[in-house]
């Protein structure tokens, strides 16, 4: 059997592609004019992270009732801040949502 | 330097004369019944240049015509033979295992493009349209804030089960000819899936066939299917207790690390 490559749409595929190389740095990019935004960028990926899971925990949590009224007041109020700061500190370091992201080599995005 | 290939279920010499990386010249390095594929190389390789990448890959190609390929990943480098002997010999088992699991299959690719900014904004509006009223006019902007994480959890899960509905109708057409898989889902929005599969040789037409059949039936997808290629998602080795080419190697990973769920582990 010859080998094929075959796509109906070859520039969609590589856009798609390539979006998603653009989220995947293969270095953090750490030279002296911007090392301060490659480390912000891999602290607020961590903290990203961290705010998502305890937002998923969060939800779960809701939705299995297991909460109060004050203590979704409480956890509503924490993401919220949590949200604002994160976005608060993308700006001031120039970062966009998708930059957000590690790659893990085999084990695929951090996010 | 050694620059390495691919192992192979012979240790004999090659029957065709092959140039790998920089026009050197491929050989076997034997152990028992195998065989690492090799060429000696006199550069460290810093980054994937698309020339090395491609050469890698027709040397695989090339040795897949005649023998089980367990292809190596790019850029595993020995410091000397006996390094690479040392190798074969420790892994011998695992090298074996793999020769025979993947005796006479080829790897095929299958990604899907799915509108799925469309579809999540439709399952968003429809959600919006069957919870409206449910936000109180008193609520804090807390509560409102956490109203609105539910509606987009609740959105996101309605479109992964959407996803998942249309993964499993591939997959229960091209069942029966695919011996393993490597799938990834929704790797971003659009790009529905990314998968590997492990097909035997026999039963390449068929895969080919149940494929378009699926194609058939969601023409408003778009596909990019590839292959026959050699099992390179597929090999399965254990990362070495220690670096492998502790004198002058200059890849401390020479064999790749194991990769979890049903992407499985690879050596390509």
């Amino acid at each position: 059997m010859k080998r094929k490559v075959e796509t109906d749409s070859p520039e969609l595929f590589m856009d798609e592609l390539e979006k998603i190389q653009d989220a995947l740095p293969k270095k953090i990019d750490a030279n002296p004019k911007n090392v301060e935004k490659g480390l912000a960028k891999l602290v607020l990926t961590l903290v990203e992270l961290i705010r998502k899971l305890l937002e998923k925990q969060a939800l779960r949590r809701i939705e299995g009732g297991s909460l109060t009224d004050e203590q979704i007041e409480q956890v509503g109020e924490t993401l919220m801040k949590l949200e604002d700061k994160i976005k608060e500190l993308k700006g001031i370091f120039g970062l966009k949502d998708e930059d957000l992201n590690i790659n893990l080599g085999p084990l695929g995005d951090l996010m | 330097m050694i620059y390495s290939y691919c192992v192979i279920d012979s240790g004999d010499t090659l029957k065709e004369r092959i140039n790998g990386l920089d026009g050197a010249i491929i050989y076997t390095i034997p152990h028992r019944d195998i065989g690492l594929v090799s060429s000696e190389i006199g550069r460290v390789i810093k980054d994937a240049g698309r020339t090395d990448v491609l050469r890698h890959e027709e040397v695989v190609e090339r040795v897949m015509g005649r023998y089980v390929v367990l292809p190596m990943r790019f850029n595993t480098v020995f410091g000397t033979e006996a390094d690479a002997v040392d190798v074969l010999r420790r892994r011998y088992d695992e090298f074996k295992k793999n020769i025979n699991r993947l005796r006479d299959k080829v790897e095929f690719g299958v990604r899907i493009i799915w509108p799925g900014e469309r579809i999540r904004e439709g399952i968003a509006r429809a959600h919006k349209s069957s919870t409206a009223g449910s936000g109180a006019p008193g609520d804090t902007p807390a509560k409102r804030y956490v109203k609105e994480k539910l509606a987009e959890h609740e959105t996101q899960k309605a479109f992964e089960r959407e996803a998942e509905k249309h993964i499993r109708a591939l997959e229960s057409i091209l069942q029966d000819a695919i011996s393993e898989k490597r799938a990834e889902r929704l790797k971003s929005r659009d790009l529905l899936l990314d998968a590997k599969y492990l097909v035997g040789k026999g039963a390449a037409r068929d895969f080919r066939e149940l494929f378009e059949r699926f194609k058939k039936e969601h023409g408003d997808f778009r596909y990019l299917f590839s292959g026959p290629w050699p099992p390179y998602n597929f090999v399965r080795v254990r990362i070495p207790p220690k670096p492998l080419c502790a004198k002058g190697g200059v890849s401390e990973e020479a064999l790749p690390p194991l990769k979890k769920g049903d992407r499985g582990d690879s050596v390509g």
